[in-house]
């Protein structure tokens, strides 16, 4: 079961990689930019935290222009169906 | 296979970035695993999958062929020679394959490929070949860890056969691949750890594999609309046969009255 608050900060997360000011701050100052969003980056699934911390601003943005809610990728567990595969 | 946090190796941080970016992908399957006639769904799948899979070999070769020309000054592209040279040959013929696992559940292969492909599967590859040639082959890494790193999988597809009455023939290449694709992405991983990534390679092989599933994600959800569109129209063919046949009915119960 996810936690409401991971729900929460997921959301925080993506209207800050949808906006591309608050997605430069993020890319320079991850941490600080959650906390003013009022989360802690502890809030965040580890592989979740660990991937966007990685990303660049232009990843982050191709991210966000996917149209999917990272709350959705906080839910994945990294086992993913695949029946369709290619 | 899934990659935990704090491992900096390049194919474990690229795997991260991908997995933040399947949730519109597998939304995309899901909608066409709960299809109600799984094998109109199972066939239209293969079709669209067609479009890419022929692709597969010209886009390896333009890869290997832009890495080689590269390679004399390029150390990184040099590293891609030799794989992209044995990989090429392990994909050839694969799009024969999958035509004849389509020629064997009745598609006319004449007509599969007298057909236009669509424009998601041409924006799927196309953005590869300008990576590859405007910018570094390496970039098509991305787009073969999101291929090969998700293989089918085996169960899975044959439950699908035995829930579409759909014969073995119809499942051979994506049988095929649950098995190679488990090899082929350990390879590709290993190949990555050892190649000099610079941040700006990291970079490009993130947004091509994000880009790739994107591409994936609208090449099936075309599937899914074009089963839509069908269903809606045999819904609508069915419906206009019923309100045939009740006005008919009501005449004839009319005269009779």
């Amino acid at each position: 079961m996810v936690s409401e608050n991971i729900l929460e900060v997921l959301g925080a997360l993506d209207d800050i990689i949808r906006d591309p000011v608050t997605r430069q701050r993020f890319v320079e100052h991850p941490d600080i930019t959650l906390r003013e969003a009022g989360y802690d980056s502890d809030d965040v699934p580890p592989q979740v935290w660990d991937a966007l911390t990685r990303m660049t601003f232009e990843e982050l943005k191709a991210i966000s222009d996917l149209g999917f809610a990272l709350t959705e990728a906080g839910l994945l567990d990294g086992s993913l169906p695949w029946r369709h595969g290619v | 296979m899934a990659a935990c946090p704090g491992d900096t190796a390049s194919s474990s941080v690229l795997r991260r970035k991908i997995a933040l970016a399947l949730p519109p992908l597998a939304a995309a399957q899901r909608r066409l695993d709960q299809h109600p006639d799984p094998a109109a769904a199972w066939i239209a799948f293969l079709r669209g999958l067609y479009g890419s899979i022929r692709a597969s070999v010209p886009l390896l070769e333009t890869a290997r062929d832009r890495a080689r020309d590269l390679s004399p000054a390029d150390p990184l592209a040099a590293g891609l020679v030799d794989y992209l040279r044995r990989h090429t040959e392990e994909e050839r013929g694969h799009d024969e394959w999958l035509l004849q696992d389509l020629q064997s559940v009745g598609v006319d292969s004449t007509e599969l490929l007298s057909r236009p492909p669509s424009g998601a599967v041409a924006a799927l590859i196309g953005a590869q070949y300008y990576w590859v040639l405007h910018y570094h082959p390496v970039c098509i890494l991305g787009y073969l860890m999101v291929i090969e790193g998700n293989p089918p999988n085996r169960q899975g597809l044959l439950d699908l056969q035995g829930r579409s009455g759909l014969p073995a023939s119809a499942f051979r290449t994506m049988l095929e691949h649950a098995d190679l694709d488990v090899d082929h992405a350990a390879e590709l991983a290993d190949l990555l750890d050892r190649l000099p990534l610079s941040p700006n390679h990291n970079e490009a092989l993130g947004l091509s594999a994000i880009s790739t599933v994107a591409g994936l994600s609208r090449v099936l959800n075309e599937v899914g609309d074009r089963l839509a569109a069908t269903d809606s129209r045999d819904g609508a063919r069915f419906s206009a046969q019923e309100t045939h046949l009740d006005a008919h009915r009501a005449h004839r119960g009319g005269h009779q009255g």
